[in-house]
């Protein structure tokens, strides 16, 4: 169990999915590729990253509740820890010229990252008209009437139900 | 009562954020920063960068909102809350892959859901832009980490790196 969660804690650094094909279906053969697509399916379709997903699936497929929870704690953990240093870092330098001015340049570039992430999405997601509606309204809801998001996604889903879900 | 509302919030987001990272952002910048005020605009940007530097998927960025606002207990309570959801859902839906897969409806709400986030980033982004990219210098740093982004395959942790860098030198 303690070697599954190491290799699980790797999966967590490199978050890759290549690595936990290579690991786990040619290396250790716990997984078929079959399998290990479902994973990944599953992965995308459910709530949370879609890496940690697999690998509570490739856990629980393997042991059961133990496993995905095992899955789970090994692929947080190493991440959880270094958060923990950097803010202890943070909460510390805050004030100080030099963090204040790596944060500057840290927050141009999230909001670049924001931008390159909207257009990637948006090509592959915005495939019409009606798709393109529901972008800008959903974008007009949030940035002007500040509607509830929990509420926005749930209409939106409603929404693509209603639109897609009975037509044949 | 800040560490219930914490796992409440964090645990209803990840359950709405389907598809990982970037799609919780929306809803995280909408709760802790313009309704409970818990954090800045600039303090909600920290976090996602730490989250885009660490190991592993960006939602461990909430461990340190979660600190920020309640210490180690919020930062516990952060992470409980953001990957609960996918323990839970990820187990049920394993169970029952086979009736879940492909299924219409299943489909069909994702079409709906997909194009709504990507306008909701819009608006998220415009947010954090007014706070991130006052300077000629900030806007030069945002434009360029966008162009590497979208058009090279440098990864997104090396840009950030290389930003901060960047910040320390020119920009204290």
């Amino acid at each position: 169990m303690f070697l599954k969660m190491g290799a699980f804690a790797f999966g967590g650094v490199y978050s890759m999915l290549s690595f936990f094909q290579r690991e786990l279906v040619d290396r250790r053969r716990w997984l078929t590729q079959e399998e290990f697509a479902e994973g990944v399916a599953i992965g995308q379709m459910t709530p949370g990253p879609p890496i940690v997903n697999t690998g509570i699936f490739v856990g629980y497929h393997l042991r059961g509740a133990r496993g995905a929870l095992a899955a789970t704690a090994g692929q947080v953990l190493p991440g959880f820890l270094l958060v923990l240093v950097l803010a202890l870092v943070y909460g510390r330098f805050r004030s100080t010229p030099l963090l204040g001015g790596v944060l500057k340049g840290v927050g141009a570039a999230v909001v670049g990252l924001l931008g390159s992430v909207v257009l990637k999405m948006g090509r592959q997601v915005i495939d019409g008209k009606r798709a393109g509606i529901l972008a800008v309204a959903a974008f007009v809801l949030l940035a002007f009437a500040h509607a509830n998001p929990l509420l926005l996604i749930s209409v939106a889903g409603l929404t693509g139900y209603l639109l897609y879900g009975r037509t044949r | 009562m800040t560490l219930v509302k914490l796992f409440g919030v964090l645990f209803a987001v990840n359950l709405f954020s389907i598809g990982g990272g970037y799609v919780m952002l929306p809803l995280l910048h909408q709760f802790f920063v313009e309704d409970f005020g818990w954090l800045t605009r600039q303090e909600f940007l920290d976090s996602v960068a730490v989250g885009q530097v660490t190991p592993g998927p960006l939602t461990i960025m909430n461990a340190f909102i979660g600190y920020k606002v309640a210490g180690f207990p919020g930062a516990v309570t952060a992470t409980a809350g953001s990957f609960l959801p996918s323990l839970f859902v990820v187990t049920l839906v394993t169970k029952y892959y086979l009736r879940f897969k492909g299924s219409r409806a299943v489909v069909s709400v994702f079409r709906g859901i997909k194009p709504a986030v990507v306008g909701m980033l819009v608006a998220v982004g415009l947010s954090l832009a007014g706070v991130s990219l006052g300077s000629p210098l900030t806007m030069a740093v945002g434009l360029a980490s966008f162009a590497l982004m979208a058009f090279t395959k440098v990864d997104a942790t090396l840009i950030v790196v290389a930003a901060g860098i960047a910040g320390g030198l020119f920009l204290r």
